[in-house]
This record gives C-alpha cells, structure tokens and sequence, in this order.
C-alpha cells in the first residue's frame, strides 16, 4: 500500500513537471520584521493557482508556480497576513518580514489555526506557544514548558509538581527532546519540580505523539522538538523575571545588523543563597560549622551569522547544573590529640550541548542543513571525608557515583520543494555515544584503598537515514510518507530497523477531515528509572549484546474539525506496541553497591496501550483555552515478574482531562485557571500478609521471653499484583493573574498565581507507619497544598 | 532614592525568604488513607517427597494493616488426587499441618490438592517429583584462613568441600543444597552434655529444651546446622532452607559445586555426622525460595523494587511442589580440638 502511493507520488511529480507550461520558482525566508526572527512553519499560498507550501524549521519556503499573475498571501499566527500581487517571470527570490498583528483580539490566532489543523496531513501533534506558557498559572512563579506540554490530551504527568510527561502509555525515556536538534536526556531541574527549558530564549515548541515523519527517530513515544530564537538581528532586546526562587535574564541583539545576531539567556536559583545564613546560624547553635544548600543554573547561548542570502550559521549552546551540597566540619580533641573531620557531600547533575549548523541554499527549491552536535550528560554523588590530625591531614577517604553520557555527531537534512505539492525530506545522522551508567569508586587518600566497579564505558556507535515526502493528491488528500533507517552497534552486536512512517488526511469537507497514522519506531537506549519522580539516579543505558533495544509500532485515527475558524476538535484513537522494554529486577535497588546494572534488569518486556482523546480547543480571541480528555489503558508484560502476568504500566491512567481557560480582560490585566484530574497512578502495596513454609504458629505468641523468629519479619506481604492497587484520583486548581504596565523603557508584568488553589492532598508517596495508638497504618505524604507565588517580569 | 531602593531590596529579599521558609514547612502533609479489605485467602504449603508421608500445612492471610498473629487454619479440607483419583482426605494434626495416615506420593507423577475452608476461596495446585539427581562424590578439605593488617590479626579453620553431581541433560532441574548436623548420631565424648537449642535473642541467652526427655543442666553446648556459603557461579540465591541453583548454566553436565563452612560449626572434638543432602526440586518449589527470600531481603528496603512472592495456589497462595533427596554422609572429628562450652546460670 505504501509503496504503491509513493510510486504514485513519483508519477504525480513527473507529470507535473513535464506537462504543465513554465513555472518559475518563488524562494525565501518568512521573517519577524521587528527581529528577523524566522518563523517555523508560515503558510505561502499563491490564491491565483491555489498552491501553497509552508516554511520549513528554519523559515524557508520554496514554491514553484506556473508564469503570470501570482496573488500571495503569507500568514503566521499572530501575525498580520501579507499580501501582494505580482506577475511572475522568472525565479524569484525574496524574504518576507511579517508584523505582529495589532488587530483586536477578537480576530488574531495565537497558537493554531483551527483550518490548518484540519488541513494538516500531520496528525497527533500540536505546538506550544511561548505565549500560553506564560500566560497560565506558574507554579512558583516559573513559566514551563514542560508542564504545559502536560496539559495535552495523550500526556499524562508524573508525579505532583514534576515535569515528567508520559505520552500515550510510554515511559518516560521514550520521550525524545530536541533543542535545536540535539538530544538532552534529563530535562529536569530541581528533582524534575522544574524542566531545563527556559522560556524566554525559546522560538518554538512542537510535540509529536504520533504517526511520526521520518525525519525524527531514536525514541518511542514522542518528540518535543524545542526551537532556540536566532537572537534579534535589528535591534538590541532583553527580557527578564525575578520570581520566588529563580530569576532569569536574556538578552540578544545584532551583533552586525542583519548579519550576525547574537542571544544569551541565564536562569539561576537562589535559594541556597537566601538560606545560607539561616542554615549557618542553625548550626552553629548545634555547634557544628557546616553549609548546605542546593541550587540550579542554565544558560543558553545562540551566535547567527549571515554569510549570504546562501548560507547562514548557527553556533547555540546550552549548559545546565543542579547541585545539592552538605558540607560539616566538626573538631575533638582526645588524650591531647585534636581530630579535625572536614566532610563534603552531594550530588550534581547537568546538560552540555552544542549545535553548530549550516544551512545552505542550492538554487531555489533545496534547502540543505549541515549540523555537527555535542551532547554531555552527567550525574555524579560524592562524598568526600578528611580528618587532620593536630593539624597534619590523615587518611581521607572518597566515595564516587558517576554516571552519564556523551554524545558527538553529525547529522545532515536536506529539503527539496520541486513542485508546489511535493516536499522531499532526505538525509542522515550519525552519533558516537560514550556511556558511562554507574561508574563507583572508593578511594583513600594513602592509596591503601582503590576500589571501581562497572569503571568500563560502553562505546556504541548510532546512525539514521531517511526519506519522506509530505504531497498532496487532489484537492482533498494530503500525506506524508516515509522510511526511516536506523542502526546502532554496540559491544559487536550490530542492531538495525526499517522503520514505515505514514500520516495523512482525507478532507471530507473543508472544515472536517479523517486523519490516519502509522509508524514504527526504535529506540536504542533505555533508562533504569529507580525512582517515579524523575530524579537524577535514573540511569541512561544503551542496548548491549545483552540487552536488546526497544521497538514499537503505533496506529491512530482521527478526526478534525474546524468551527467558524475559530474552535477546533480533535479526536483521535491509537493503538500502540511495544517489545524489547526493560525494567529494574523485583528485589534491586539503586543503591546495591557494586552490582553492574545488567544484573539487576529484566529484559524482554512487551507492553500495549491504547486510547482515545479528545481535544476542543479555541486559540482567538479574549477568551482562549482548551479542554482536552484521554480515555487510555496501558499494561506490561515481563516473563519474569508478576509471575509472568501483565500488569498495569505505572502511569497507566483511566482518565485524565485538563481544562485551560485564558482570559483577556483588559490589555493591563489577564487571568487564568486549569483544572487537571487523574485516575491514581498504580502502584505495589501489600494487602495482606501471610505464614510462610514450616511456620510455627505456637511460636509466634509470647512465650516466656522467647520467640524463636522475629515472627513480624518472617512473614510474607501479600501483593494482588504488580500495580494492582489504584492511589487516590488526583485533582488540582490553579489559578493566575497577570498585571502589564508599558513603561518608557518597555513592559513590566506582575504575575500571581495560586497552586493547588482548594488544598487538595495529592498523594506525593504512601507508605505504611503507625497511628496514635500504635496500629499499622497507610499514610499518604502530600506535598504543594494550596501554594501562593509572585514573579516579576519584564521586556525591553 | 538609593536608600529607599536599598531598603526596598532588602524587604524584598526578607519576604521573600519568609515565604520560602514558609512554603516549605507548609507544603507537605501525611493522611491516612483507607485500604479497603483484602480478600481473605488461604494458605497452602507442601513439598512432596517420595520417601515421606504427605504433610500439608494450611493457613490464612491477614489484613496489612490488622495486627493480629497470623493462624493456621485447623477446620479445613484438605484432599489429594492422582490421576485424577482423589487418594486421601488429609487429617489435621497440629501447627496448621494436614497428614496423609501412611501414603507416600510417587516419583513423576502428579499431584493435585484441593483445600476447602468455609468463608475462604476454595483452593488448589498441582506439582510433580522430579527425579532424584545423584551425588558423584563429595571432598572436603580444611585450612586456615588469616585475617587482620599491621595492627591486628586473627585465623580460623574453614572447611571447604566439592559436591560433584550430573545434571540430565535436556531437562530444566532445579537443585537446594544444604547440610545438616545429625545430633541423633553424633557421639559426644563428654557424656554430661545436654543438648539443647539456645540463641542469643535481646539482651540475654534464652534456651529450651530440644527433646522434653532432657533437662536443662548445667553445661549447654551450642550446636546447629552449620551454615555455609558459596561463590560458586551457578548459585542464585542463599535461603534459609540451603543453596539455590538451577542448571541454566551446567545443563546436562557434571558439576562439582564448592562451598565453604567456619570449621568450628562442625569440627570438634565429638564425632559429628554430617548429611549433604543435593535435593532436586520442581520449578514451583524452586521459584517460591527463591522469590521468598528476595523478598525477605528487600522488604525493609524503601527503594527496592517490591517482591511479590511466587505461588502456585489457584485463588490462593503458597506453593505445592516436589522434591527427591541423594545424600552423603561425613563424619568430622579433630582430637586436639578444644572444647567450648557456654555456661548458662540461673
């Protein structure tokens, strides 16, 4: 079936090319006219010819029109629509700068157009705009992209306040996310309370859930593909906040206006230097001198230069760090004999990447983009003791926890817009990843002890290629259809996949069309998640000899409605497959020392989930929001645990339904409110408890001082099965206000915002303890009640 | 104007860490939650072998959060079927112990037990005899092992020895190991010696009588199945029932199995037999030791990944399973070893 559109496809080409009369191609970029910032995905449509085309993730368009009387119009949301009428004689190349609208708002689209989301061959993905994350209720007064993105029908968040996101019944490493192409593999500040992405230095934001192009790869469940602004290339800006427990700062401007522009943007928290006296004076009154404290920082960097209308660079990095530290010094003194310990203990974890990108233009109808990228990711625990005798330094002793990976690569994109109802997609990546998952030492300062386990990184090699051609036949089909090809080598094990990708719609009439879907996807990494809340002791791992990699197959179909260009619908169901999934063995714990990781896996795990979600959403107007509901199951299945029966994914949730409403009031002042609700997560608990083998019952009752067991921790805990019991259904209301003010030097916003606005106590963990009366109990730790914030922001 | 925004900062700075300080008491609390009733279920256990009658033992589960003692079940039915012929109802005896009168199930064939109780699911589970693997030999040796650095140094006698058996070849076999003191033919040289089991438990030594024909004296000689240990390859889990394996790795092969024992738990001065007994074991069996005693060392372990522990029981728990025993026999005896005694006082 898919061969035989493609040859089709191919035909259309031929013929089209050969048949028709002279065309001449229309080529450039669609710009912010105010910054020269590209805009992804604008939408060129020549009304004379009825051709259009949108521009591709670096603003680039090319149309190729038959000669004559051309009508174009060229629009973006939130932008006013250009329009022009010209003849068309030859190749043309020209760049068209687009003006923020300043249309009511009645009329202006802030998000997605309800027409193109009909019209849009791609189905199961939506984009974020930077606007509704800093529009709708903050928590703790930091906008974050993340936790928007949980607001999607399809995502389904972690545990309270975390930025993890599960999409469509899959874990959360089958979540690939790019920024600026490159991979980052923990996106979570502060124990995933916050995520890596800062708002402010971001251009675009797009999640894909499914039926997938062949241009993405690597991961399972989704891609949350994260654009850096280019940084403004006509006049210096800067924009800014200072909120509750972070501020942030980003400026950009032209380095040599409209040729190179630069971007920078910091975010730190300052906690742990607010705390920093309190923690002091606290124990100093308990008589130790000691510091502790935690903090995170990123900052992201952008330099872009234009060499020509060609050929253009793009130099972006980005660097991140958490770090949680303990530090004690304590002195005695014993038969004359000072003793002086000096301990420091921690852990810190972060992101390094880099992208330096070409992009070059071939003529007028292909568009190439050469990128060479770096990737490092660490974690680290250290703890680290030095005792002084009368002064002089004695044995020291240091414990080391190491894990991470590097990433270098290259990748090459090409883009070939031959015809008006065809563009080609081509090209490759290859990555050489250096793991490192769980690297111990424990070290003494003589050098009497020197120990390391699992100290050999794992080196593999991982590369794709891939075709896809998104075209239309007739005026009603549209489709993209590709190949993805991927491999990955690994300790002499070679791995590789074709992998079919197919999305596409039939307008049934111009406001409602049926969207099908279907793709394969492999994933050659996994991560051992020890923990549900994201912490940084889930370690990265690769596929090995032993271990094989993930694949999975995932059909949707759905329907798109537009009404009056201004609500849209969406419903869509899917299926999706999963084999190769690992999970930690019954028993293991992160903190087994010297145990290698692939001891304490299982492997050969198969999962399914399956769905349907429904999405009503209105992006124009005063009022704005959305309501998005998910009917989903999802469930495991590992020979080896559960006694080989499938039980339900942890995050396997019944309902879920979010609702997003945005309000306008005045151009000084608008608010917002979201409702989210959750069946409980699943999770293991014991019910009951039981006698095991040969149990002397008698014994069990006091007998004269005796008790031949400690009776209570013979027994057995009796579990209905893996993720057989249901916590608590979650619920939460937030609520925020935001107050703007122009000022001479710019705008300033106030935002407030109340978390958890009813005090609802949503269970954080549970855990079995006692009550008053010395009666075994299920307690539930809640944390975030009803939490009040503030931020200051401003933009000049 | 300085001033002014001086000590605006510093308002600033001190609200705000006041509501910081404020927000992280305040953000966290602990409810109870109601766990619903649990199923009541029953309990079975047995491990049939060929050379014994059959002994069942059958209790029930309790709530996690009731605090109650668990209690055997002494009302129940309990029957066993071959064949599809049922050959006995089992009689109750004591400690939640069913018995057959004088039956002893066969090797490779299969066993059903069906256990009735009014008020709890009826249950049931079937399970085989595997074939008894044979010992091909047994040798032990004795050295010292020193311990210590420049500032201490200490030395005890272990006691090693190679088990060497055949695993049939094609089939899954599953293997515990364990040794046994035989005090019913030990031969004590000091004649007072009373034997008794005693264990340091609390802050005391505490005994009983072993045998009720005994009185307690006054010299109280501590012994017990000495425990061992192995880092032979194949071994998968230490349990206190013996050593775990399975032939995953040594199908169809001969295998000589190390393991290694404090000299003292059975070299002494009185002449003590011990029994090396390799038992073959069904799968359930096997797969019920092994998750029990994963889930004993996990189960205070808050990060560990729960164990749920294996069973076989139809609308129940526990585990039904088989076994056959090979053994050798050693007697150890060294005649300059010291005796250690343990004085009790009352």
């Amino acid at each position: 079936m898919i061969k035989s559109i493609s040859l089709t496809g191919v035909l259309f080409i031929f013929l089209t090319v050969n048949l028709l009369g002279q065309q001449y191609t229309l080529s450039g970029y669609v710009q912010d006219v105010s910054s020269g910032e590209k805009l992804i995905a604008a939408t060129v449509y020549d009304f004379q010819s009825g051709k259009g085309t949108s521009a591709n993730d670096y603003g680039f368009f090319s149309l190729t029109l038959p000669a004559g009387e051309i009508n174009l119009q060229v629009s973006y949301v939130g932008y006013t629509t250009y329009s022009e009428v010209f003849k068309l004689g030859a190749n043309l190349s020209m760049n068209i700068y687009l003006e923020p609208s300043l249309l009511l708002d009645e009329v202006v689209v802030t998000t997605n157009r309800p027409r193109d989301i009909v019209e849009d061959a791609q189905m199961s993905s939506v984009h974020i705009s930077i606007k509704d994350i800093k529009s709708i209720p903050m928590f703790m007064g930091e906008a974050d992209v993340i936790k928007t993105i949980q607001l999607m029908p399809g995502v389904q968040s972690g545990t309270e306040g975390t930025s993890g996101i599960y999409v469509r019944g899959g874990g959360p490493d089958q979540n690939l996310f790019l920024l600026d192409g490159v991979p980052i593999y923990n996106a979570n500040h502060l124990f995933g309370f916050f995520s890596v992405f800062n708002p402010d230095a971001i251009s675009s934001i797009t999640l894909t859930k499914g039926g997938f192009p062949a241009h993405y790869g690597g991961r399972l469940s989704s891609v949350v593909d994260i654009r850096l602004k280019e940084g403004n290339m006509k006049e210096f800006k800067g924009a800014g906040s200072v909120g509750l427990i972070a501020s942030k700062l980003t400026l950009e401007g032209p380095i040599i206006k409209d040729k190179t522009s630069f971007l920078i943007s910091a975010r730190r928290t300052y906690l742990d230097i607010l705390a920093r006296p309190i923690i002091k004076a606290v124990n100093k009154q308990n008589g130790v001198e000691g510091l502790s404290g935690y903090y995170f920082y990123d900052v992201n960097a952008k330099i872009n230069h234009k060499f020509s209308e060609t050929d253009r660079i793009y130099l972006s990095v980005y660097h991140g760090r958490d770090k949680l530290f303990i530090k004690n010094e304590e002195q005695r003194i014993d038969n004359d004999t000072s003793y002086q310990t000096k301990s420091e203990s921690g852990l810190y974890w972060g992101n390094l990447t880099t992208a330096l990108r070409w992009n070059h233009l071939y003529g007028s109808k292909l568009f190439s983009n050469v990128s060479l990228i770096y990737s490092n990711y660490k974690f680290n625990t250290f703890d680290d003791t030095q005792t002084l005798v009368n002064g002089k330094y004695d044995v020291g002793y240091s414990y080391n926890y190491f894990s991470g990976i590097k990433d270098i690569g290259g990748m090459i994109d090409f883009d070939y817009r031959p015809v008006p109802s065809h563009t080609f997609r081509f090209g490759g990546k290859y990555q050489y990843h250096t793991f490192s998952p769980g690297i111990e030492t424990l070290k003494s300062t003589d050098d009497t002890l020197n120990l390391e386990f699992n100290s050999d990184p794992i080196y593999a090699s991982e590369f794709y290629i891939y075709g896809e051609d998104n075209f239309q036949l007739g005026s009603r089909i549209r489709a993209n259809v590709g190949l993805h090809y991927s491999a990955f080598f690994v300790k002499g094990e070679f791995y590789h996949s074709l992998q079919p990708r197919f999305t596409g719609r039939l307008l049934i009439t111009p406001n409602l069309s049926v969207k099908a879907a279907f793709s394969r996807m492999d994933q050659y990494i996994h991560l051992l998640a020890n923990s549900t809340i994201g912490l940084p002791t889930d370690i990265w791992v690769p596929a090995t000899d032993r271990t094989p990699p993930q694949s999975s197959y995932q059909s949707a179909l759905g329907l798109a409605y537009n009404l009056n260009d201004s609500w849209y619908f969406t419903l869509e169901g899917y299926y999706k497959t999963m084999t190769g999934l690992i999970d930690y063995s019954e028993g293991s714990s992160f903190f087994e020392y010297g145990v290698n990781w692939e001891d304490k896996i299982e492997r050969g795990g198969a999962g399914k989930s399956y769905g349907l979600e429904f999405l009503a959403r209105k992006d124009v107007g005063r009022i704005r929001g959305w309501i998005g509901y998910t009917l989903s199951k999802a469930e495991v299945q590992f020979e080896t645990l559960n006694n080989g029966n499938p039980y339900p994914y942890t995050y396997d949730r019944r309902h879920d339904v979010s609702l997003v409403l945005m309000y306008k009031v005045s151009d000084r002042t608008d608010i917002s409110a979201t409702w989210v609700y959750g069946t409980g997560k699943s999770r293991t608990l014991a019910v009951s408890r039981y006698a095991p083998d040969n149990y002397n019952f008698n014994e069990t009752e006091y007998q004269g001082g005796y008790s031949y067991y400690s009776h209570y921790n013979s027994e057995i805990e009796y579990f209905k099965g893996k993720n057989a019991y249901r916590e608590p259904a979650y619920h939460r209301l937030d609520f925020g206000i935001n107050r703007h003010k122009e000022k001479k030097w710019g705008t300033q916003t106030w935002s407030f915002g109340l978390y958890n606005v009813y005090n609802r106590q949503n269970p954080f963990y549970l855990f079995f303890g006692y009550d008053n009366y010395g009666n075994r109990a299920l307690k539930q730790m809640s944390i975030f009640m009803l939490i009040p914030s503030v931020s200051y922001s401003f933009e000049f | 104007m300085k001033q002014l925004y001086k000590k605006r900062g510093i308002e600033i700075v001190a609200i705000a860490t006041f509501v910081i300080l404020m927000l992280s008491n305040s953000c966290e609390s602990v409810l109870f939650i109601e766990l619903e009733e649990a199923d009541k279920l029953i309990v079975v256990y047995g491990a049939l072998t060929n050379d014994s009658t059959v002994a069942i033992q059958v209790s029930r589960t309790r709530h996690i959060l009731d605090n109650a003692n668990v209690v055997p079940l002494d009302k129940a039915i309990v029957r066993l079927y071959q064949g599809g012929n049922m050959i006995e109802e089992l009689s109750y005896a004591w400690n939640g112990f069913y018995l057959t009168a004088s039956y002893k199930p066969e090797i490779g064939m299969e066993y059903i037990i069906e256990v009735e109780n009014p008020g709890y699911p009826s249950v049931s589970a079937r399970c085989d005899i595997p074939e008894p693997v044979g010992i091909v030999s047994l040798d032990t040796m004795t050295y010292t092992q020193e311990y210590g650095d420049a500032y201490w140094s200490s030395s005890e006698t272990m006691f090693q020895f190679d088990l060497t058996f055949n695993d049939p070849p094609g089939v899954e076999n599953y293997y515990l190991l364990n040794v046994e003191a035989d005090r019913s033919r030990t031969e004590w040289r000091d004649t007072t010696v009373v034997i008794i089991d005693s264990l340091y438990y609390g802050d005391k030594w505490n005994y009983y009588p072993r045998d009720s024909t005994y009185t307690v004296g006054d010299i109280v000689r501590f012994i017990d199945d000495p425990s061992f240990g192995s880092e032979d390859i194949i071994v998968e889990a230490i349990t206190s029932d013996g050593i775990l394996f399975s032939d995953q790795l040594i199908d169809g092969k001969e295998y000589s199995f190390r393991g290694l024992m404090v000299g003292n738990e059975i070299l002494s001065a009185d002449s003590v037999v011990v029994d090396f007994r390799l038992h073959s074991i069904s799968e359930s069996y096997y797969k019920y030791l092994k998750s029990r005693q994963k889930h004993y060392e996990s189960k205070d372990d808050y990060l560990a990944v729960p164990v749920i522990v294996y069973s076989n029981v139809e609308s129940g728990t526990g585990f039904f399973g088989g076994y056959s025993s090979d053994v050798t026999t050693i007697t150890t005896f060294i005649p300059e070893y010291q005796y250690e005694y343990w004085y009790y006082e009352y």
